[in-house]
């Protein structure tokens, strides 16, 4: 092996150990020892506070916050792509009335319509239905 | 789930509008900031964090509830910020968005100066914000989820690992990985810049 793969090998070694000790990983021996050397050795110091940097670096950035307006246009969207139909408010104002509804409807409205105008509305015009007795010719 | 959850849940089976703007407030920063990390763009979050809760509603009567609604809903998230990831890298119009945009820009009142003492550290720490920003856009998908979620959101491995599909010990080793690859990038772009860290 190289020395530079060497060195290579020995920074990721030392990432790994950066990476264990921020994310809680190590011992409590693992982790006494390396609060220890963090001490004693500088250089082991400045490698460790450049690997934090990043993760500091990004748990500090910024949160970031969705426009005002947010709730309104995910509410439009969904409205239009479903033309109105997807909250149950609105449902039976904006949705279509099946042709089979609107086909029964009109053959029960025809049908009484029919009976309507079969049977009388005249009461006294009810006669007209009875068929007229004869009077028989010996009476006569 | 919690109680508060499974109701909510419910309430949005029924197709609640009531229940679709509480769910939106409660999560509409969550999910937009998530996004926002993985694409760097503020444009590319607002139209995919809309149609993330498009699909929320979509899919709701889908959800069983096994896992907590959060996570479930994180999922969603993610996984439409990926392929939008995949989607802008096929287009290739990654290199036309506005770089200027957003948080990465200097920023006397950034949270990194809270790390910082001096004026100069503190131009430092802005830059540093503003490559950091850069670095993440140069990690792969996967990677830019998973340091997004537990960097940046704070998420525990398990929910990670239920978030991105994926078992914990990769969640761990990817991870690491993405730290050590943020890390070089943020070393060679002070290096180009002749900027001590």
């Amino acid at each position: 092996m190289s020395e530079a793969e060497n060195i290579n090998e020995e920074m990721s070694e030392q990432d790994l150990l950066f990476n264990d000790f921020l994310e809680g990983d190590l011992s409590p021996e693992d982790h006494a020892a390396f609060e220890r050397r963090l001490e004693d050795d500088e250089a082991f110091k400045k490698e460790y506070e450049r690997f934090f940097s990043i993760v500091g670096g990004l748990r500090a950035l910024p949160f970031t916050f969705a426009p005002d307006d947010f709730v309104g246009q995910v509410q439009t969207r969904i409205r239009k792509r479903s033309r109105g139909r997807f909250f149950t408010d609105n449902y039976l104002l904006t949705s279509r009335i099946p042709y089979e509804v609107v086909g029964l409807v009109m053959i029960l409205v025809m049908l009484s319509a029919y009976f309507m105008m079969a049977s009388p509305h005249d009461k006294k015009m009810k006669d007209l239905n009875l068929v007229p007795k004869l009077q028989s010719p010996e009476k006569t | 789930m919690n109680p508060n959850d499974r109701k909510l849940v419910r309430r949005l089976k029924r197709r609640d509008e009531s229940a679709f703007t509480e769910l939106v407030g409660t999560y509409q920063h969550k999910v937009f900031n998530v996004i926002y990390r993985i694409l760097g763009s503020k444009a590319e979050a607002e139209e995919v964090s809309q149609e993330v809760f498009i699909a929320i509603f979509k899919y709701i009567d889908s959800f069983r509830g096994e896992a907590k609604l959060s996570t479930w809903i994180y999922r969603i998230a993610t996984n439409h910020a990926r392929n939008r990831v995949k989607y802008l890298a096929r287009r290739s119009q990654r290199k036309h968005q506005d770089l200027d945009e957003g948080p990465e820009t200097a920023n006397a009142d950034s949270p990194l100066s809270a790390y910082i003492a001096s004026p100069h550290e503190e131009a430092v720490g802005s830059e540093l914000e503003k490559i950091i920003g850069e670095g993440l856009k140069s990690l792969n998908e996967i990677h830019r989820t998973i340091v997004v979620l537990r960097d940046i959101e704070g998420l525990s491995y398990t929910e990670i690992s239920e978030i991105v599909e994926l078992p914990e010990g990769t969640v761990k080793s990817r991870l690491f990985r993405a730290r050590v690859a943020l890390k070089e990038y943020v070393e060679s772009r002070y290096t180009e810049k002749v900027v001590p860290l």
